[in-house]
């Protein structure tokens, strides 16, 4: 698992560490909530999810999450399931990379 | 200080309380506007900090039932992913006083919310006085004067009454209170902020007379200290 670096090369925070595990848990989770609103279409489901991304990865020093979860959002507002498909599995590599 | 934070991801929530924590605020989280809403009709805070997607009530909507509801000038920072020009400039309009788009910097965070609850505060010397005539608050011997007369205070009165001048104007909840002064986990009950709040009433003679301040009761709210007329 990755340690719980600063972003951008700044200061480790301290506050994440023990954080991570239920960060990354819930991570997880997300993977499989995109592929199960890909599969029924659920666009509103994906943008929502991909929103959260956006919002949290770089707070936890992923930035690679934050930038998945705009291209997601973009995706989604664009109802383009192929781009979905490719940016869920960009995710599920930045997950497998980070444990 | 005391901040009540409208945050409903788990995430989100966690690495704020933890950073506004090692910060030495305290931080309350609600995770739905519904909640938080009956929270303010009752409590007094320091500083809002409000997610706009919330459910229930979303943070739209609780900024402007704060700003109708509570007559304090209490600041407000939105945090949100939401990261438009448009949105930005709507939210703000609506009252909050600053908009932090996610994700957050944990730095740049904390320097706002330093910069938000700082405001309005009366000025202190470096040498740590504040003056707000006729009195003065020396931080180092913990001693108020009036008029350059020292005062008969306890420690306590003197904790008391330098809180309610660092805080004049605001509406203070008798637990805002009680928490600032004697500590979060002080095993009191709000009287004693009743039993003090009268003793530096009656000691600094803040009834809105010669002083020209008055240290009001707000029935069932708490307590504010502010500039009489007269």
């Amino acid at each position: 698992m990755s340690a719980p670096a600063g972003r951008d090369g700044a200061a480790p925070d301290p506050a994440l560490a023990g954080l991570m595990p239920a960060y990354l848990a819930r991570r997880a989770e997300d993977a499989r909530l995109l592929r199960a609103a890909l599969e029924t279409g659920d666009f509103a489901a994906v943008a929502q999810i991909a929103h959260r991304l956006k919002g949290l990865g770089s707070t936890y020093g992923h930035d690679a999450i934050s930038a998945t979860g705009r291209a997601l959002e973009a995706a989604a507002a664009q109802r383009d399931s192929a781009q979905i498909q490719v940016q869920i599995e960009c995710y599920r590599q930045i997950l497998a990379d980070l444990h | 200080m005391r901040i009540a934070l409208l945050e409903d991801d788990p995430d989100q929530a966690a690495i704020l309380n933890a950073w506004l924590g090692e910060a030495g605020y305290r931080c309350r989280t609600f995770t739905s506007g519904a909640e938080y809403l009956r929270e303010i009709a009752r409590e007094s805070y320091d500083l809002h900090i409000l997610d706009w997607n919330v459910p229930d009530v979303s943070g739209e909507q609780a900024l402007k039932v704060l700003r109708e509801r509570v007559a304090d000038p209490v600041p407000v920072m939105f945090v949100t992913a939401r990261d438009s020009e448009e949105d930005v400039v709507h939210i703000l309009t609506l009252g909050a006083d600053d908009y932090l788009a996610k994700p957050l910097r944990r730095a740049e965070t904390l320097a706002r919310v330093a910069a938000l609850t700082r405001r309005g505060r009366p000025r202190e010397t470096p040498e740590g006085t504040m003056v707000c005539p006729p009195f003065t608050l020396r931080m180092s011997t913990r001693a108020i004067e009036r008029d350059g007369v020292p005062l008969d205070m306890t420690p306590k009165d003197f904790e008391l009454a330098l809180y309610m001048f660092r805080n004049a104007g605001k509406l203070l909840s008798r637990a805002h209170i009680l928490e600032s002064v004697w500590g979060k986990t002080a095993a009191l009950d709000t009287r004693t902020v009743d039993t003090h709040i009268s003793r530096i009433r009656r000691k600094l003679d803040l009834n809105g007379g010669a002083t020209g301040w008055r240290l009001v009761s707000v029935y069932l709210q708490g307590y504010r200290l502010e500039k009489s007329s007269g």
